[in-house]
């Protein structure tokens, strides 16, 4: 009896470590095939993701946008090689040099979005690319692990960890996640390039992907695509950390900046820490775009003074009371500011000013559109 | 006394003896829609999710709906067996197979829908591996696996004594059968001895017990992937229990339904009887007033409220363009049979009554489906950075795979149904038997024969 019981527990033990075998046989092969699917096709194989971009825990990339400056690019024609036939350049650039031009659904991974936050409030231009929050709600759900933070920060996605189960879209409350629906049509040029989670060119069927910052471009010194495209430099980029960013033409030190001019961040209150500080306009947007200059400047030297008229026109005729109008002289080394003031009531402001023999090019604009050439007029004076 | 024993035996298990017309009929129809959706699904393979009509910003379609929806119904199992079980409901006993068919079907063609909205369904196997406790699809993952593990189980356990039932009446009327393996296997050497019997009822107690919190937990979970978001619709903190009570709501009106179904098919009217549509029917319409409460308090307080993002959603939903689906929900989902249901469990012997709460159960299984695509899709259409709406019209491979999914759920129920009897015998035997020992023992007290 007690040796049937013994050679039953003996074949018992050996069929349970026959199934423990089995179990670590079958864990260490799934093991493997997940590490096969973890990496893309073609960049099989240890080492093969570029790691170039470097990632340095002092830095903290980040956007400060100026709405003031932003006009939507209204004024421009849509770019001819983009399918989707929209006009601002920042989405454009990001779009072509990201290598989704043809991305079906569209994807915008920064998107100029127009808003009208209060009634009495004018409608203005508000670029919005990824917020780089460093309270990422994307972050947390992400069930892989797929999208991860840098230790500079950055939430970037690792592609071929993702699932597509697209729960970071349903939490990211900026709307900046796309999804590949379908075969990505790779644009020309993109072949070249390796899987990069710094630099997302080679896009992956079935997998979100975001706005990526350009880091790649950070860490050699150069300002994302976006930045760069803007014809008005709204957008600036750079380390936070160093407090300075930059749109290509100028630096600003970030603190200042943000701090003289109302700098707040997108939906601050979702607790989000958001990277991306926005300069609110200043500047009405009517002014900006539907206005038109008159510059009458008086004939008679009086005292070697000249009478200078500038009226301030809306797109219907109606005078734009205050806005403030510089009217400058071309010398040698540029502008220089000859005087300044505010319309009056009938949108009229008139001076006089003190000139020289010479020829003279009198230019008049509006103080807060300096950028808009059409608000600027300039004559000639003998 | 041993010859109704065996006719009900015989009456029980005649469904697996053959299949009628009807029955190959069924099977062939639902094969072909399931086949249609098998088609759409290796479609959406090839082609990628693109051959859907979701969007940048409706990502999430009626796929994530009809998960809801199944894992929602699978609750039936859980409240019917587990619930009633603990709280000593002897009428339970002939609904109980049923219920728990429901349940494992349920959670396993739920659970599949999770597959079908993936990007990349073959990287699934990195979700264990990731360990991303703070992932709410991590939760979910956890919780419903247990959960169709528990069910599992849970559908098994009461099977091991009908199976030795069949076990024997196999090898002994049929032997050339080949489910006579399958039955031995399962049966594990039942010999109905009353310490198995004691062990299977500890098991049986002690899992429909556990159960209750798992499947409690594992609808919460669901309802935190939404809630846990920043979406307006989504972010309410009472979504949890919300969706507790749907799916329980769901999965009672759904059993009504398949058990009306079978027993018009196999002729059970004597085992499910109008005492039991007119119980089912009250616990639905408490179920139905509960969800009614939570409906109202979520609309009530948001609209009272009526911060603007959320004002333009219930806009869309009471007036505007899923104002079809949010009116028929309460209408034809809830007002409507909430009254059926109140008369036909009033005047409830009558087979009048059993049509009139099938049909409100119907209604209510529709109308929880809508429910749960006006939970999920109009929070996604509202632009988050005020732009214009989304439109989501599903694409005929979306339908096709979600009328495949039903389908293989009637599929695997009439396998099922040829596998195990529809009733659990045993159970109804041994409730038989106590019904009778009581008999014998009052007549043995009063001493008389006839009352």
């Amino acid at each position: 009896m007690t040796d049937e019981v013994d050679q039953k527990r003996r074949g018992l033990l050996k069929k349970g470590a026959l199934g423990l075998g089995g179990i670590a046989l079958a864990s260490a092969s799934i093991y493997s095939w997940v590490d096969f699917i973890a990496l893309p096709s073609g960049d099989r194989g240890a080492g093969t993701i570029s790691t170039d971009v470097p990632d340095d825990p002092n830095k903290h990339w980040g956007f400060v946008i100026d709405l003031s400056k932003c006009d939507g690019c209204e004024d421009l024609d849509p770019p001819t090689d983009d399918p989707t036939g929209e006009k601002p350049r920042c989405s454009y650039a990001c779009r072509k040099s990201h290598y989704f031009m043809k991305a079906d659904p569209a994807q915008h991974w920064i998107r100029v979005y127009k808003l009208k936050e209060s009634p009495e409030i004018e409608e203005f231009f508000f670029p919005k690319p990824c917020q780089n929050c460093q309270e990422a709600p994307c972050h947390r759900v992400c069930p892989t692990g797929a999208t991860y933070q840098r230790k500079d920060g950055t939430i970037l996605i690792n592609h071929p960890k993702c699932i597509g189960c697209r729960i970071c879209m349903a939490a990211c409350p900026y709307e900046t996640r796309f999804f590949w629906y379908s075969e990505p049509i790779v644009d020309e040029g993109a072949e070249e390039y390796k899987y990069s989670k710094e630099y997302a060119v080679r896009h992956t069927r079935g997998t979100v992907s975001k706005c990526d910052l350009c880091v790649h471009n950070a860490y050699a010194n150069q300002l994302p695509h976006c930045v760069s495209a803007c014809p008005n430099g709204a957008i600036y980029y750079g380390d936070l950390n160093e407090d300075v960013v930059s749109n290509g033409r100028e630096l600003l030190p970030l603190h200042e900046t943000i701090n003289n001019n109302g700098g707040y961040r997108y939906k601050e209150d979702e607790g989000t820490e958001p990277s991306v500080y926005y300069l609110p306009v200043i500047a009405s947007n009517f002014s900006k775009q539907n206005t038109s200059l008159k510059l009458e400047i008086g004939n008679n030297l009086v005292n070697d003074e000249l009478s200078v008229v500038v009226g301030a026109e809306g797109q219907n005729g109606e005078p734009i009371k205050s806005t403030k109008i510089i009217i400058e002289k071309e010398t040698t080394f540029g502008p220089m500011t000859i005087a300044e003031g505010l319309t009056d009531i009938d949108g009229v402001f008139s001076c006089s000013i003190k000139l020289s023999s010479n020829d003279h090019i009198i230019k008049a604009r509006m103080k807060e559109t300096e950028r808009y050439r059409r608000n600027e007029v300039s004559k000639h004076v003998r | 006394m041993s010859d109704e024993v065996l006719t009900l035996e015989e009456k029980l298990m005649a469904p697996l003896m053959g299949a009628t017309k009807g029955y190959y009929a069924v099977v062939t129809t639902f094969l072909l829609v399931g086949l249609i959706g098998v088609i759409a699904w290796i479609i959406q393979l090839i082609d990628g999710l693109g051959v859907t009509d979701l969007s940048q910003r409706v990502f999430w379609g009626i796929y994530i709906s009809n998960f809801i929806f199944f894992i929602g119904i699978s609750y039936s199992g859980t409240l019917i067996s587990a619930v009633l079980r603990l709280t000593g409901a002897e009428w339970r006993t002939p609904l109980t197979r049923i219920a728990e068919q429901i349940t494992v079907i349920g959670i396993a063609v739920g659970f599949t829908y999770i597959l079908f909205d993936m990007g990349r369904p073959e990287r699934v196997i990195l979700l264990p591996f990731a360990q991303r406790l703070q992932s709410p699809l991590f939760w979910d993952f956890l919780t419903v696996s247990t959960y169709l593990t528990g069910s599992l189980i849970y559908f098994y356990l009461p099977l091991i004594p009908d199976s030795a039932i069949l076990r024997d009446h196999f090898y002994e009327n049929r032997p050339n059968d080949p489910r006579k393996f399958l039955y031995r296997i399962l049966a594990i050497g039942w010999k109905g001895t009353e310490k198995q019997k004691h062990v299977l009822n500890r098991s049986i107690s002690f899992m429909s017990i556990i159960l209750i919190p798992i499947a409690v937990m594992s609808h919460t979970v669901i309802a935190f992937i939404f809630a846990v978001t920043w979406r307006v619709g989504w972010h309410s903190t009472i979504f949890g229990p919300y969706f507790v009570v749907a799916a329980i709501f769901s999965g009672t009106a759904a059993i009504i339904v398949a058990m009306t179904i079978l027993r018009r098919v196999y002729n059970l009217q004597e085992y499910i009887t109008f005492r039991h549509y007119r119980n089912l029917g009250y616990i639905l319409f408490l179920l139905l007033g509960t969800y009614f409460y939570f409906t109202v308090t979520e609309y009530f307080i948001t609209a009272y409220r009526g911060i603007t993002h959320d004002m333009e959603l219930l806009e869309a939903m009471f007036f505007g363009e899923y104002a079809w689906y949010f009116w028929f929900f309460i209408v034809f989902g809830m007002i409507v049979p909430g009254i059926t249901l109140l008369i036909a469990c009033w005047k409830y012997e009558s087979e009048k009554s059993v049509l009139a709460i099938f049909c409100a159960s119907s209604l209510i299984v529709i109308g929880m489906w809508v429910k749960r695509y006006i939970i999920i899709v109009p929070a996604l259409a509202r632009p988050y950075v005020a732009q214009e709406w989304t439109l989501y019209s599903p694409s005929w491979v979306e339908w096709a795979i979600t009328f495949g999914g039903l389908a293989t759920f009637v599929l695997a129920f009439a396998f099922l149904a040829k596998l195990f009897p529809i009733i659990s015998i045993w159970e109804l035997k041994e409730e038989q038997e106590k019904k009778e020992i009581a008999k014998i023992s009052k007549i043995l007290k009063t001493g008389k024969l006839l009352e």
